[in-house]
């Protein structure tokens, strides 16, 4: 029913190389742009999750935002823990900015915070 | 015959017999039909053997087969991340956990349990067999109530066929067994014990999800 891709070789060189985030956030960009393109936008359940959560361990809030959305909006079952995932991104970014202001000078990375 | 070297190339190449256990008698799925789940929460794998990485190659083949059986199934790689930072790393804990917790946790409408019971390859002088056994449980979140369990075995061994044998069959099978000992890929046999386990009305899974055109559709299938 789904284009799935290589969804399950992409989690399991994931858990085999877990350090591997910039890779891993690639292929799930492909995986992605492939069900919405030649898969004719049968995105798998769980796929714009999986690539919201590897944006938001970049630190790429707000594309990571963006895709929490496209899960619960395509798959509304999802809605409880993609709003939950919005609000943790959200309350980061706060924190970050409130630092980035205090701090003058010093422009942290995004999503190398930690409190 | 056998000892042409296309033959030989070809048993190299070894086609997998697989064969899976015998049929099991008709599932109670009343209390499946009446919770009537939409989504499934597929948390991280109990593995009960000496394999290390076993779980988590698992873990990544079972949303397929399930979002397939029309139900929605959470991200399986964020929802081990989240349990992670809930203290819950060990997947044993996840699984010791209070069933409802983990339904509100997520707002989700069953949990699937699975463990590895088996997932070793024996190593014999001219083949090597492996086997593998999962036990597969869900639990619905209106009751915390089993509503579908299912214990899979597969066993495959690449096939020895040919009863004339001689020296290539020999050579052939052996250097077969030396490539499953230094790489056995459990993740196809993985694939092939969901497919079973999942496939339904003829065979031992449960009814469609609302994803699927068969949702509510075969529900009668089995009584």
């Amino acid at each position: 029913m789904y284009s799935w891709g290589n969804y399950d070789d992409t989690l399991y060189t994931h858990y085999k190389n877990p350090q591997d985030h910039e890779k891993h956030l690639e292929r799930l960009k492909v995986l992605v742009t492939e069900a919405e393109t030649t898969g004719g936008g049968k995105v798998p359940p769980g796929l714009y999750a999986e690539y919201g959560y590897a944006l938001y361990e970049a630190g790429r809030m707000d594309e990571a935002v963006i895709f929490f959305g496209k899960e619960k909006e395509k798959w509304p079952e999802s809605a409880v823990i993609m709003d939950k995932m919005t609000r943790n991104v959200q309350r980061q970014e706060e924190i970050r900015k409130s630092q980035t202001t205090k701090d003058t000078g010093s422009t942290p990375e995004p999503g190398g915070q930690k409190q | 015959m056998n000892r042409k070297p296309a033959a030989v190339f070809v048993s190299i190449l070894a086609f997998l017999a697989v064969s899976g256990c015998a049929t099991a008698p008709k599932k109670d799925l009343t209390a499946f039909k009446s919770e009537n789940p939409r989504s499934v929460l597929v948390i991280p794998v109990v593995n009960k053997t000496v394999e290390v990485n076993a779980a988590d190659y698992f873990l990544s083949t079972l949303s397929m087969p399930v979002a397939e059986r029309g139900y929605y199934v959470f991200p399986v790689d964020v929802v081990k991340h989240l349990l992670e930072n809930d203290g819950l790393a060990d997947s044993a804990m996840v699984h010791g956990a209070d069933t409802m917790k983990l339904c509100n946790l997520f707002g989700a409408d069953s949990v699937l349990y699975v463990s590895i019971e088996r997932w070793d390859a024996q190593y014999l002088v001219l083949t090597t067999q492996v086997t593998v056994a999962f036990d597969y449980t869900i639990k619905g979140c209106k009751t915390g109530d089993t509503l579908w369990n299912h214990k899979q075995t597969m066993v495959y061994s690449p096939q020895n066929q040919g009863g004339g044998g001689g020296v290539g069959a020999l050579v052939a099978m052996a250097i077969n067994a030396a490539m499953t000992k230094a790489m056995p890929n459990y993740m196809p046999l993985a694939r092939q014990a969901n497919g079973m386990a999942f496939k339904y009305p003829d065979g031992p899974g449960f009814p469609s999800g609302p994803y699927h055109p068969d949702y509510m559709k075969d529900l009668a299938t089995s009584k």
